[in-house]
C-alpha cells in the first residue's frame, strides 16, 4: 500500500471543510490532518511542514481578504506544497498563486479521484496541471507573462481543452513524454517568473514581440 | 460618421439623377437638323462640308458624351473639359460654315448644345470653374458668329440674348444643384439620426432581454433547487446531489471567470451544460474572454452545435465527463470546443457519423462559421467550432 499522504485544508467555509474531510476519508492513501479557515490559523497549529501535513489544499479567495499569492508564499516559506482549489477560476489570482509557487490548481467541480490524483502529484513534488490551469495559462495575455515556445503552446492549448495528455500530445504532433515535459516546463516558467522582478530590458523586449505579433499563446492551430 | 456617409450617398444619388437628365438634354439638342430635314425643309449652307463637319462632330460627340453619362451617372473632369473643347470648336466651325447674311439663325444650331454644356458646368463645377467655362463658351460663340455681325441689329441682339442665356443657365443650374444636394444631405442626416436612435433603442432592448435571460436562468435552476432544499422535506439523495452538481456547473459556466457579464452565448451554454449535467454528463466549463456582441444567428449555431456535440459524448463516448472551452482565437474569432476522453472513433471508418456532419458541420457552415471534428479510436473526440472575427459582424 502506498504511504499515506497528510493533507491540510484551508477554506473559509466550515461546511466545506467538514465535507472535504469526510469526502477524502474514502481515499485510503490520503488523510486530512488539519483544517483551518485562514492561513494564519493553519500556521498557528502547524508552524512548519514535517511530521504533519505535507500538502495544503488552499482555497483561492479566503474571507479574511488575504491576498491569494501572499497565502501561497507564507505556506511555501514553511515548506508546504500547495494545491490551489476554488469554485470559480479567477485567472488573475490563479496566475498570481502559481507564480508564488503553488504546485497546481483544480476547481471544486471535480470528482474525488481527480482531486486525489492532483494531491498525490503535488505530494510527489510534481506539478498538478489540470485542464483548467492549462486554460488559464494558455489565455494569459499579460505583458509580463513568461514566453512560451510554439510547441509548448500547442500542447498547452490542446490539453487546456480537456484532451488527455496522450491525445493532446497526438494533436500537437509530439510524443507523450515530450508533451509531459512541455507542460512541466511551462509550469516551471511561471514558478520562475514569480521569483525575480523582471528587468526593464526584458519588459521592453516583450512589448516589442507583442507588437510584431510573434508571441501567440493560447491559440490552438 | 454613419450620418456623413449616408448624407454623401444620398447627395451622390441626386447628382447621378441630374447627370442623367443632362445627358438626355444633349440628345434632344442635336435633333433640330434631322427633324427639320424630315419635315421637308431643305437648306444649303454656303460651306456645306464645313457645316456638316460641325454638325457631325457635335452630334457624334453628344452621343458619346451622353451615352457615357447615362451609363456611369457621372461627369468626370476630363469628360467635362473635352466636352467644352468640342463644343467651343463646333461653335466656331459651324458659325463659319453658315456665314451668310441669313445664316445666323441656322448657325444658332451649335448654340443649343452649348446651353447643355453650360448647364452641366453649373451642375458639376459650380462655382468659379463653371462661370469661367460659361464665359469661354460664350466667347467662342461670339467668335464663330462674328462674320454675321455686319448684317446688323437682329444678329447682334440675338447674340447678346444667347450670351446672357449661356451665362444665366450656368448660374441657375449651379445654384439649384447646390440647394438640392444640400437638402439631400440634410434629409440623409435626419434619417441616419433616426436610424441610430432606433438602433440605440434596440440595443437597450437587447440588454434588457439579456438580463431577463439571466434572471430566468437563475430562477428556473439554482433558485428552485435551493428552495426545494430549504423547505427541508427532501432527503440528500444521489438524485439531489446530481441536481446540485448540475446547478453548480451551470453557475460556473455562467460566471465565466473574471467577473465579466454573461453574454447571451454564455447564458445559453450554461443552460446546455445544466441540461447535460442533469442527465448525468458532467461538463467542465472554461470560458475565456469573448466578444460582447455576437449576431443572434452565431449564438444559435454555436449553442446548437455544442448541444449536439455534448449529446454525442453522452450517447457514444462511453464517458460521463466532457470539457467545454470558449475563448477568442488569436485572429479574433470565437473558438468553442467540446472535448471528451472517451472512446473516440476512427474518422476513416465512420466519417463523422450522420449526427455529427448534419447537426454540427452543416449547421456551422450554414450560419457562416466553421467546425472541425478530431477523433481517433481510443483517444477521445475534439469538436472545434469557430465563428470568424469581430469586424465581420460590426
Amino acid at each position: 500500500m502506498a504511504p499515506v499522504i497528510g493533507l491540510g485544508v484551508i477554506d473559509d467555509d466550515q461546511m466545506l471543510l467538514d465535507g472535504m474531510a469526510a469526502w477524502l476519508r474514502q481515499v485510503p492513501d490520503l488523510r486530512v490532518l488539519r483544517t483551518a479557515r485562514t492561513v494564519s490559523g493553519f500556521l498557528r497549529d502547524s508552524p512548519a511542514a514535517g511530521a504533519g501535513p505535507q500538502v495544503v489544499l488552499l482555497d483561492l479567495n479566503l474571507r479574511d481578504h488575504s491576498a491569494p499569492a501572499d497565502n501561497v508564499a507564507r505556506l511555501r516559506a514553511e515548506g508546504y506544497r500547495v494545491l490551489m482549489v476554488s469554485a470559480i477560476a479567477e485567472s488573475e489570482h490563479v496566475l498570481a498563486t502559481i507564480e508564488a509557487g503553488a504546485a497546481g490548481y483544480i476547481t471544486k467541480d471535480h470528482d474525488l479521484s481527480a482531486l486525489a490524483d492532483a494531491a498525490r502529484q503535488v505530494a510527489g513534488g510534481a506539478p498538478a496541471i489540470t485542464p483548467e490551469l492549462a486554460f488559464i495559462l494558455s489565455q494569459d495575455r499579460r505583458l509580463a507573462r513568461p514566453r512560451l515556445s510554439p510547441q509548448e503552446q500547442a500542447v498547452l492549448g490542446a490539453y487546456a481543452r480537456g484532451s488527455t495528455l496522450q491525445a493532446a500530445a497526438q494533436r500537437a504532433g509530439v510524443a507523450y513524454g515530450t508533451a509531459r515535459a512541455y507542460l512541466e516546463r511551462v509550469k516551471n516558467k511561471y514558478s520562475e517568473a514569480g521569483r525575480p522582478a523582471r528587468t526593464k530590458l526584458e519588459l521592453a523586449e516583450r512589448l516589442r514581440e507583442d507588437r510584431i505579433g510573434l508571441d501567440a499563446p493560447g491559440d490552438w492551430e | 460618421m454613419g450620418n456623413v456617409i449616408a448624407g454623401v450617398h444620398k447627395s451622390a444619388l441626386t447628382l447621378r439623377m441630374l447627370v442623367k437628365m443632362l445627358a438626355w438634354i444633349r440628345f434632344v439638342q442635336i435633333l433640330p437638323w434631322p427633324l427639320a430635314f424630315a419635315l421637308g425643309v431643305r437648306f444649303s449652307p454656303p460651306h456645306l462640308w464645313l457645316a456638316l463637319l460641325g454638325y457631325g462632330l457635335q452630334a457624334g460627340w453628344a452621343l458619346v458624351y451622353g451615352g457615357r453619362a447615362l451609363r456611369t451617372g457621372s461627369l468626370p473632369d476630363w469628360l467635362m473639359a473635352l466636352d467644352i473643347a468640342v463644343t467651343c470648336s463646333c461653335l466656331v466651325v459651324s458659325g463659319l460654315g453658315w456665314s451668310t447674311a441669313s445664316g445666323s439663325v441656322l448657325a444658332g444650331m451649335a448654340v443649343y448644345p452649348a446651353v447643355g454644356v453650360a448647364l452641366a458646368t453649373g451642375v458639376v463645377w459650380w462655382r468659379g470653374r463653371a462661370i469661367a467655362a460659361a464665359i469661354l463658351i460664350a466667347a467662342c460663340y461670339v467668335i464663330g458668329i462674328l462674320p454675321e455681325f455686319h448684317s446688323g441689329a437682329p444678329v447682334i441682339v440675338t447674340v447678346i440674348g444667347n450670351v446672357l442665356s449661356l451665362l444665366g443657365f450656368t448660374v441657375v443650374a449651379g445654384v439649384i444643384t447646390k440647394r438640392l444636394l444640400g437638402q439631400a444631405e440634410t434629409i440623409a442626416a435626419t434619417t441616419a439620426a433616426m436610424l441610430s436612435a432606433r438602433e440605440h433603442a434596440a440595443a437597450q432592448h437587447a440588454r434588457h432581454d439579456e438580463r431577463m435571460t439571466q434572471y430566468r436562468l437563475l430562477h428556473d435552476t439554482v433558485l428552485s433547487t435551493l428552495n426545494t432544499i430549504a423547505r427541508g422535506d427532501v432527503q440528500v439523495s444521489a438524485q439531489l446531489r446530481q441536481r446540485c452538481a448540475a446547478e453548480a456547473d451551470a453557475l460556473r459556466s455562467m460566471i465565466s471567470g473574471d467577473g465579466r457579464p454573461a453574454t447571451p452565448l454564455i447564458a445559453e451554454l450554461a443552460l446546455v451544460v445544466r441540461h447535460q449535467a442533469a442527465l448525468g454528463l458532467r461538463v467542465h466549463s472554461n470560458i475565456g474572454e469573448l466578444p460582447q456582441a455576437l449576431p443572434p444567428k452565431a449564438t444559435v449555431a454555436l449553442v446548437g452545435s455544442c448541444r449536439e456535440a455534448l449529446n454525442n459524448v453522452a450517447k457514444h463516448a462511453g464517458t460521463d465527463e466532457a470539457w467545454l472551452t470558449a475563448c477568442a482565437g488569436q485572429d479574433g474569432s470565437v473558438v468553442i470546443s467540446v472535448v471528451d476522453r472517451g472512446l473516440g472513433f476512427d474518422p476513416e471508418l465512420i466519417a463523422g457519423g450522420l449526427g455529427m456532419s448534419q447537426s454540427i458541420v452543416a449547421r456551422m457552415a450554414e450560419a457562416g462559421g466553421t467546425s472541425k471534428v478530431d477523433s481517433g479510436s481510443g483517444e477521445g473526440t475534439c469538436v472545434e467550432l469557430r465563428w470568424p472575427r469581430l469586424s465581420a459582424w460590426a
